[in-house]
């Protein structure tokens, strides 16, 4: 069976500081998903908390979400960038055990909104492996698997493609480590979204699901029939999280600029309704 | 056959390359015309008619590059003036080429903050907008509104903006066009986008959903050329692809693979032409 969760990253914000956190948990299991990907900020969450507001809404972590802030870039040509880029994952693998979630995403491997190399793309890649490797073995260590996630050309230079990401994952070669796909970003890169899925096989182990302009499924163009024949036909059994963002380059900033009401209660109900709708059609 | 709309390619995209292996490639490839990039100051208007005329082709348009300092909306003023200025310089070297249409994004490309309040932007682009608008009726040129999406602009990201922007402005030369790439992370549906610009639609820029050529991506094109066809739309098609970058006028700058010159190029008009006879 697939599961369904919400990334709740556009109803706490990225420091936890919008809503509160038990409102967004609250929301999740009133609206039937099975659970929540959290936003991977160790230190501004307390994982207790998090465990006991699981516990009173029965439901369970998804998954984490880090936020690879320019700080924390495993391709950074900044040494000190780098290894901070492999102890936040580490810390992130350390805060998804704690709170029971199989997986976290990792990005493309670069920080977010970073468009241009700073080294050969030879040495990224050097670096990438390097870092990816560590961080996974830390990971497989606390049963916590890695999911390498393609972004669109505004979001990184890196990694764009479910192709690219899979040879990034080859060269890893880890058992716990894997890609994912968005489909927001995939409706940008890919030159078919469920081609992709069936390229990734049973190395998808998680789905960031949005509509073409990252609203909530159905309100865009992307056509969703063939993208779950897809994701049925590989047997896909992960979770498919939900990620909608206002339209803007920095959606944190458009948020704080204007209210994004869409995004919690309604966005919430509908997303799932209309993939379960469409799952069981 | 015969085709109401014309076929052409925006130059800028081809880097550094000289004009005639532009202009002779697009001729090899049966384009009817060119989209120039704007930059007036650079152009040789003598030579660039002489390669024209020897090679078969009109000016379709004249493609405005709107880095920082020619920025419609911007906060400073003299910024604002520069860039009505260069609007200007753009109407004119149109009207040199009998070109009709200048294209026109009212902010800064890649620029994805405001500096002021929204409102008072809004009224900034209506004014530099009114201004170069009564320039272009001067010389018969058309002006159209390009709407980019999200990551290249907070500004205008969706045909309804355009079409509100342009009812604000309130100048007939002052009109909107279309651009399949950005349509396909911005609007809830591509043809219906078009259909509702109908007789306002002046321009269309063509290239599929991941940058590429007509055809390689994922864009149902019949759908489109079918809204093209409902709103009779009879002028220029310009392909307009590019590499998968962040930032368009540095893309532009770097490797590109072989097949982005030639092959683009020809599969572009082949695909679209074949659709367009498909399309009843």
């Amino acid at each position: 069976m697939v599961k369904y969760a919400y990334n709740i990253l556009v109803n706490v914000g990225i420091d936890y500081a919008e809503e509160p956190l038990e409102k967004s948990v609250a929301r999740l299991s009133k609206f039937g998903y099975d659970g929540v990907e959290f936003v991977g900020e160790p230190e501004k969450v307390d994982t207790k908390e998090i465990r006991r507001l699981l516990n009173k809404y029965n439901t369970e972590a998804s998954s984490l979400c880090p936020i690879y802030t320019s700080d924390r870039d495993f391709i950074s040509s900044n040494e000190k960038i780098r290894k901070n880029a492999i102890q936040y994952t580490k810390d992130v693998a350390k805060m998804a055990s704690e709170i029971g979630a199989q997986v976290m995403t990792v990005g493309p491997a670069s920080a977010c909104m970073k468009t241009r190399p700073e080294a050969s793309h030879e040495k990224e890649r050097r670096w990438a492996i390097e870092g990816l490797t560590e961080a996974g073995e830390y990971a497989a260590d606390l049963g916590v698997k890695l999911a390498i996630e393609p972004w669109n050309r505004y979001e990184t230079h890196f990694i764009n493609r479910i192709e690219q990401a899979l040879e990034l994952m080859k060269d890893v070669n880890l058992k716990n480590v894997g890609v994912m796909g968005d489909l927001f970003h995939m409706n940008i890169e890919e030159t078919s979204p469920a081609d992709a899925i069936l390229m990734a096989g049973d190395k998808l182990i998680h789905l960031h699901v949005a509509d073409s302009n990252r609203a909530a499924p159905g309100r865009g163009h992307l056509n969703f029939e063939p993208i779950i024949q897809a994701l049925k036909k590989i047997s896909y059994k992960h979770y498919l999280s939900m990620e909608l963002l206002p339209a803007a380059a920095d959606p944190f900033f458009a948020m704080r600029v204007k209210k994004c009401d869409e995004f919690f209660d309604q966005y919430t109900k509908e997303s799932i309704e209309y993939l379960k709708k469409l799952w069981s059609g | 056959m015969t085709f109401v709309v014309k076929f052409s390619v925006t130059q800028w995209i081809y880097g550094e390359e000289s004009l005639e292996t532009t202009v002779k490639r697009l001729s090899k490839f049966n384009y009817d015309g060119i989209e120039l990039k704007g930059e007036p100051k650079e152009v040789n208007v003598r030579e660039t008619k002489q390669l024209l005329k020897k090679y078969g082709l009109e000016v379709s348009s004249i493609c405005g590059i709107y880095t920082p300092e020619r920025d419609l909306i911007n906060a400073n003023e003299k910024i604002r003036r520069n860039a009505i200025r260069y609007v200007k310089d753009c109407i004119e070297m149109a009207a040199n080429f009998n070109a009709k249409v200048v294209i026109v994004v009212p902010s800064a490309v890649t620029k994805t903050r405001s500096m002021a309040p929204l409102d008072m932007e809004w009224n900034w682009a209506i004014e530099s907008l009114k201004e170069v608008g009564d320039y272009g009726a001067e010389l018969s040129v058309i002006l159209a509104l390009e709407a980019l999406n999200r990551f290249e602009t907070y500004f205008v990201n969706k045909m309804d903006q355009l079409l509100r922007l342009m009812k604000d402005v309130n100048s007939k030369n002052v009109r909107v066009m279309a651009d399949t790439f950005h349509m396909n992370i911005e609007e809830v549906n591509l043809a219906e986008a078009i259909r509702r610009a109908d007789k306002n639609l002046v321009h269309v820029h063509l290239s599929d959903s991941n940058r590429q050529a007509v055809g390689m991506g994922h864009i149902d094109f019949h759908s489109i050329v079918n809204a093209l066809k409902d709103i009779s739309y009879d002028r220029y098609l310009t392909m307009e692809f590019l590499p998968p970058a962040a930032d368009p006028y540095i893309a532009i700058k770097g490797f590109r693979d072989v097949e982005f010159y030639d092959t683009f190029t020809r599969e572009s008009i082949e695909f679209t032409k074949k659709i367009w006879a498909e399309v009843k």
